[in-house]
C-alpha cells in the first residue's frame, strides 16, 4: 500500500491533468479539453470488450438455438436440477386438472409418469388458456412429451412449469378395439402442434 | 427451551465470516456446496433438513454484515469510474476503508432490528394480505422501475470542444452505452432463462456464471489493469473519523432509507437491494456519502436477510432470492415457530457479525499488505473462475466471459453497472406479463 497523500487522490487518471478536475471516464476534459492521463490499455479493452460482448453473445444465442432440451428422468429430479429446462416424456396418469372457476381456464395441472416416478405439469395463465382452447390437454393413458422449467419443492411438490404450448406432445392412447384388428384409429393420431425430439415418444 | 438451532444459527455466522474474508466467493456459492454435499450424502427429512433453517439464516445474516470488507477493499475499481461506484470506493482511495465498512455494517445491524421486530409484530397479518394485493401488479410495478432507471441516468459531458454532433456523441457516450448495456444484458437474460446453455444437473447455479462475469470478474479484471494502488488504511484516524463525522442522525436516515429500499426489493420479484437502494435513495433525497453508505448496508441486510425470512412467514411462504429458492427445495418451513425460531436466529446472527465486523477489517487490511493489492486480485480471480469451472463446467466459463465483456463496458464508458441487472429483470418481467414465451419464439430458442 502506498502511503495516503491528498495529490495521491487527486492526480490519477480520473483528474484532468492540467486542471486537476475530475473528469471520471472521459478522453478529454470536459472543462478544458486537454487529453486525460488513462492508461492506453484501457481504450484498447473499451473495444475488444464491445466486440467481444457482442460477438460472444451473438454465438452464445446461436448456441442456445441449437441447444436440444435435455431430456431427463423424473427419478433424478434433484435439488441441483432446480430451475433446469428439460424433457419429461411419460404417460398422463390421471384425467387433468382444469381450473374451473374462470373461463378460460387460467391453471391446468396433470401428473405425468415415467416409470420411475411421477410428476406434476402444470400451466398457468394465457398457456393453460391456449391448451384449452385448442383441444391440446393429454387426457389419461395419453403419451406425452413435456418440456418446461423444473421447480423443485420438497414432500412430493415438485412439479414442471410448461410455459408454451408448443411445449406439449401429446400421442394419444390408442382406443380399445378389437385385438388383432387393425383400424386407421388403431395409429396413435399425433397431434401435430410441433415436431418430437429425436428419441421422443411415437 | 431448545438451543440447537441458535448454535446453528452461530456455526452459520462463523462460516459466513471466514466466507467473507475469501474475496469474490459469494455465498450463494456455499449455499450451493451444501445443497450437493446433502444431495449426495443425505437422503430427504432427515434431522440434518431440520438444521438447514438456522444455518442458511446464520450464514446469509453473516455474509451481510461482513461482505462489505471484500467489497470494499478488494473490489476497488479503476479511479476513473468515482462516477459510478459506491462512496466506499471513495473512502477507501482515501484511506478511510475501515470507516466505509462499519457505516455499512451499522446500517445492516440497524435494519436487522427494524426487519425482526417488524416481522415479529405484524408479519403473519399484513403480508399476506398485501402479496395478494401486488400480485397482479408485480409485472408493471417492474417495468416501472426499469423505466426510472433508465431515464434517470442523463447525458453528461460535453462542455467543451467543438460544437455540433461531435459534442453530442461526447455528452451521449456514457448514457448510450448504458443503453446498450442494458440491451445485451437483457438479450443475455432472456437466453439464460430460456435456454441455458449449461447441464440440467447444476441448473440451480446456472445464474452464476453471468453473475461473477457483470459484476465480480470486470472489477477484478481492472484493478489488475490499472495497478490500481490503495492508500494505507489508519485504523486509529478512522474509528476517530467514525465518532466525529457520523452522527445518529445519519444512522436513522440511512437505515430507513434502507429498510425502505431493501423491503421493496425483497418483496418484489427481480428487483436487487443495489436496486433498491438506487430507488430509496432517490425517494429520500440522500445526499451525503455516510447516509449513502448505511443506506445500502441496511438495504442489502433487508433485501438478503428479510427475502429468507419471507419464506418463513406464516401463510406467506414467498421465495425471494437465491438462498430462499435453495431451502425451498430441500425442506419448507411450515410452522408457526419455524417463523419465530428464524428470527431468533437471525437476530443472534447479526449482533454477533456486527461485533466481528472491525476485527475482521482490521485483518483484511493486513492481509493486504502482506499479500499485496494486486496478486490478492489476482488470487481472487483465479478462485471465482474455478467455482464457475466447478460448478458449470466450460459451458460456464464462456458464459462468464461474455458477461464479463457486458460487465466490462460500464466501467470502461462510465455508465451505470445497474444497467447489467437488466439480465434478470427483462425475463422475469416479460415472463410476468405473460410475454416470455413470445420473446423466446422470436428468438427461435
Amino acid at each position: 500500500m502506498k502511503e495516503h497523500t491528498p495529490s495521491a487522490t487527486a492526480g490519477g487518471p480520473s483528474f484532468c491533468p492540467s486542471c486537476d478536475r475530475f473528469i471520471g471516464a472521459a478522453d478529454s476534459c470536459p472543462y478544458c479539453d486537454t487529453d486525460s492521463s488513462r492508461p492506453a490499455i484501457l481504450t484498447h479493452l473499451r473495444t475488444v470488450a464491445l466486440l467481444t460482448a457482442l460477438v460472444g453473445l451473438a454465438l452464445l444465442l446461436a448456441a442456445a438455438r441449437a441447444h436440444e432440451t435435455p431430456a431427463v428422468a423424473i427419478a433424478d429430479i434433484s435439488p441441483s436440477v432446480n430451475h433446469a429446462r428439460a424433457r419429461i416424456s411419460g404417460t398422463v396418469l390421471r384425467e387433468p386438472y382444469v381450473d374451473s372457476e374462470n373461463t378460460p381456464p387460467v391453471y391446468i395441472s396433470f401428473s405425468v409418469g415415467d416409470g420411475s416416478n411421477q410428476l406434476r405439469v402444470v400451466s398457468e395463465g394465457r398457456t393453460a388458456s391456449e391448451l384449452v382452447e385448442q383441444d391440446l390437454l393429454p387426457r389419461k393413458g395419453d403419451v406425452v412429451e413435456v418440456r418446461g422449467t423444473i421447480n423443485v419443492q420438497p414432500e412430493g411438490r415438485t412439479k414442471l412449469r410448461l410455459t408454451r404450448a408448443a411445449d406439449l406432445y401429446v400421442a394419444k392412447a390408442s382406443p380399445p378395439v378389437n385385438p388383432g384388428r387393425k383400424t386407421p384409429t388403431d395409429q396413435r393420431n399425433i397431434r401435430k402442434n410441433r415436431k418430437p425430439a429425436a428419441g421422443s415418444p411415437q | 427451551m431448545n438451543l440447537l438451532p441458535m448454535l446453528v444459527a452461530l456455526l452459520g455466522t462463523c462460516v459466513a465470516a471466514v466466507v467473507s474474508c475469501i474475496p469474490s466467493l459469494h455465498i450463494y456459492n456455499v449455499l450451493a456446496c451444501v445443497v450437493l454435499i446433502l444431495n449426495l450424502f443425505s437422503p430427504p427429512n432427515t434431522a440434518i433438513h431440520e438444521l438447514l433453517f438456522p444455518f442458511f439464516i446464520g450464514m446469509m445474516a453473516g455474509y451481510t454484515m461482513l461482505s462489505t470488507i471484500p467489497s470494499i477493499f478488494v473490489a476497488a475499481p479503476d479511479e476513473s469510474a468515482y462516477f459510478t461506484v459506491l462512496p466506499g470506493h471513495k473512502m477507501l482511495m482515501a484511506g478511510r476503508g475501515i470507516h466505509a465498512v462499519v457505516l455499512t455494517a451499522g446500517g445492516s445491524m440497524g435494519a436487522a432490528l427494524v426487519v425482526v421486530v417488524i416481522l415479529a409484530v405484524s408479519a403473519g397479518n399484513l403480508l399476506p394480505g398485501i402479496q395478494r394485493v401486488l400480485r397482479p401488479h408485480f409485472h408493471w410495478i417492474v417495468w416501472c422501475v426499469m423505466a426510472f432507471m433508465l431515464m434517470s441516468e442523463w447525458p453528461r459531458g460535453g462542455n467543451m470542444g467543438q460544437s455540433g454532433w461531435k459534442r453530442f456523441a461526447d455528452s451521449w457516450r456514457s448514457t448510450g452505452m448504458g443503453l446498450v448495456t442494458f440491451a445485451l444484458s437483457a438479450l443475455l437474460g432472456c437466453i439464460m432463462f430460456q435456454s441455458p446453455p449449461v447441464s440440467p444437473n447444476v441448473a440451480f447455479q446456472n445464474l452464476m456464471p453471468v453473475f461473477t462475469g457483470l459484476f465480480t470478474i470486470p472489477a477484478l479484471l481492472l484493478n489488475l489493469a490499472c495497478r490500481v494502488e490503495i492508500p494505507r488504511q489508519d485504523v486509529d484516524t478512522s474509528r476517530r473519523a467514525d465518532l466525529h463525522s457520523t452522527t445518529p442522525l445519519h444512522m436513522v436516515s440511512g437505515t430507513f432509507a434502507g429498510v425502505l429500499g431493501g423491503g421493496f426489493a425483497a418483496f418484489v420479484p427481480a428487483v436487487t437491494g443495489g436496486v433498491g437502494g438506487m430507488l430509496a435513495g432517490h425517494a429520500t433525497a440522500l445526499r451525503d456519502d455516510r447516509v449513502f453508505l448505511v443506506s445500502q448496508g441496511a438495504s442489502r441486510c433487508v433485501y438478503y436477510v428479510g427475502g429468507l425470512l419471507l419464506l418463513f412467514v406464516p401463510g406467506l411462504h414467498l421465495t425471494r432470492g437465491g438462498a430462499a429458492g435453495m431451502l425451498a427445495s430441500l425442506r419448507l418451513p411450515e410452522t408457526t415457530a419455524d417463523f419465530y425460531t428464524a428470527l431468533g436466529c437471525a437476530a443472534l446472527a447479526a449482533s454477533v457479525s456486527y461485533l466481528l465486523a472491525a476485527p475482521l477489517t482490521s485483518v483484511a487490511v493486513r492481509i493486504i499488505e502482506r499479500c499485496g493489492y494486486h496478486r490478492l486480485s489476482a488470487v481472487s480471480l483465479g478462485l471465482i473462475l474455478l467455482f464457475v469451472l466447478i460448478f458449470t463446467g466450460l459451458p460456464g466459463i464462456l458464459i462468464a466471459a461474455v458477461s464479463t465483456a457486458i460487465g466490462l463496458l460500464p466501467l470502461l464508458y462510465g455508465a451505470r453497472r445497474m444497467n447489467c441487472l437488466a439480465v434478470i429483470l427483462v425475463p422475469v418481467a416479460l415472463n410476468m406479463s405473460g410475454l416470455g414465451p413470445a420473446v423466446a419464439g422470436m428468438l427461435s430458442l
